[in-house]
C-alpha cells in the first residue's frame, strides 16, 4: 500500500497509525484495532446479535485494512471505520430473518440453574434484557442501526450522518420512526412496558 | 436521548427501558483483536501475488486468444 494517496493531512489521533498501516506497519494497524475494536464490537452485537459480532467485527476491519489506501481524512478514521461496520452490520441483519422466540426444556434447565445462583431482581433484570434485545431485532436494520447509534452509543446526528451516509433530517427522520416503532412493538407487551415502576 | 428533543411521556419510557441494554455493554473476546491482525496479515501477502497471477492469466489468455484468431472483434 501506498501513504502518497493521502492527499490532505489527516487531523485525526489516528492519523499517525493510518499513514503507518499504509506504509505496511503491521503493528500501526494492530493498535488501530486495539482503539476501536469495543465500538465496532458493541455497534455489531446491538444490530446482529451478539452471536454474530465477532464476525461482522473482523469482516469490518479487514475490509477497512483493504480499503485504507481510499481512505481520504474527509472524515475521522473513527467514523469512516463505523460506516464500514454500519453497512457490514446491516447487511449481515437483512440476510437473517427475525428469529422465533422459542422456548425448549434445556432453556428451561438452564434457566432453573442460573435462578439458582443469581438473585431474583437480578435474573428479572436479565430476563427483561433479553426480550428487549429481541424486541429491538424486530425493528428493521436501518432503524435498528440508527437507534443503536444514536440513543445507546449517544452519537451526535452529524458523525450519524456520516457513518449512514445519509443527510442529518434523514437520520433524525429515521430515528423518530425507529423510537415510535420501538415504543409500539413494547407496547404490545404490557408487562415489559409497565415494569420497573408500575406505572 | 439528549436534552434538545422534546420528549414524549413514551419517550421517557423507552428511554428508561433503553437505559437497561445502555448499562450492559457487549465486549467480545480479547483475543479478536490478533485474529484480526493475523488474518489481515495473511490475507495482505496472499493478494497481491494472487492478484498479478490473475493478470498474468488474463494477458495469456488474450494472447493465446489472439494467435488462434478467437475473440471479440474489433468495432
Amino acid at each position: 500500500m501506498s501513504p502518497d494517496v493521502i492527499t490532505t493531512e489527516i487531523a485525526d489521533p489516528d492519523g499517525r497509525l493510518v499513514q503507518g498501516t499504509l506504509a505496511g506497519d503491521m503493528a500501526a494497524f494492530e493498535q488501530l484495532v486495539d482503539r476501536h475494536r469495543p465500538v465496532v464490537y458493541r455497534v455489531a452485537a446491538r444490530v446482529v446479535g451478539r452471536e454474530e459480532a465477532e464476525d461482522v467485527t473482523q469482516e469490518t476491519f479487514l475490509r477497512a485494512y483493504h480499503r485504507l489506501p481510499r481512505f481520504r481524512g474527509e472524515s475521522s478514521f473513527r467514523s469512516w471505520l463505523l460506516r464500514i461496520a454500519h453497512n457490514t452490520a446491516v447487511n449481515a441483519a437483512r440476510r437473517r430473518l427475525p428469529e422465533p422466540v422459542e422456548v425448549d426444556d434445556e432453556g428451561d434447565e438452564a434457566m432453573v440453574a442460573h435462578a439458582a445462583r443469581e438473585p431474583v431482581s437480578a435474573l428479572e433484570e436479565s430476563e427483561r434484557r433479553q426480550r428487549l434485545e429481541l424486541k429491538l431485532g424486530e425493528l428493521r436494520p436501518e432503524h435498528r442501526a440508527v437507534l443503536v447509534l444514536r440513543d445507546l452509543e449517544g452519537m451526535a446526528y452529524e458523525e450519524i450522518a456520516t457513518v449512514t451516509e445519509s443527510p442529518v433530517g434523514s437520520v433524525k427522520g429515521r430515528l423518530h420512526r425507529a423510537r415510535r416503532e420501538m415504543i409500539d412493538i413494547m407496547r404490545a407487551n404490557t408487562y415489559d412496558w409497565e415494569l420497573p415502576d408500575e406505572r | 436521548m439528549s436534552a434538545d428533543e422534546p420528549r414524549s411521556p413514551a419517550g421517557d419510557r423507552l428511554d428508561e427501558h433503553l437505559e437497561l441494554l445502555r448499562s450492559d455493554v457487549p465486549a467480545g473476546d480479547d483475543a479478536l483483536a490478533a485474529r484480526i491482525a493475523r488474518s489481515a496479515r495473511w490475507q495482505g501477502a496472499v493478494r497481491a501475488p494472487l492478484k498479478a497471477a490473475v493478470s498474468l492469466l488474463g494477458a495469456a489468455a488474450n494472447g493465446l486468444a489472439a494467435l488462434l484468431g478467437v475473440g471479440g472483434r474489433a468495432r
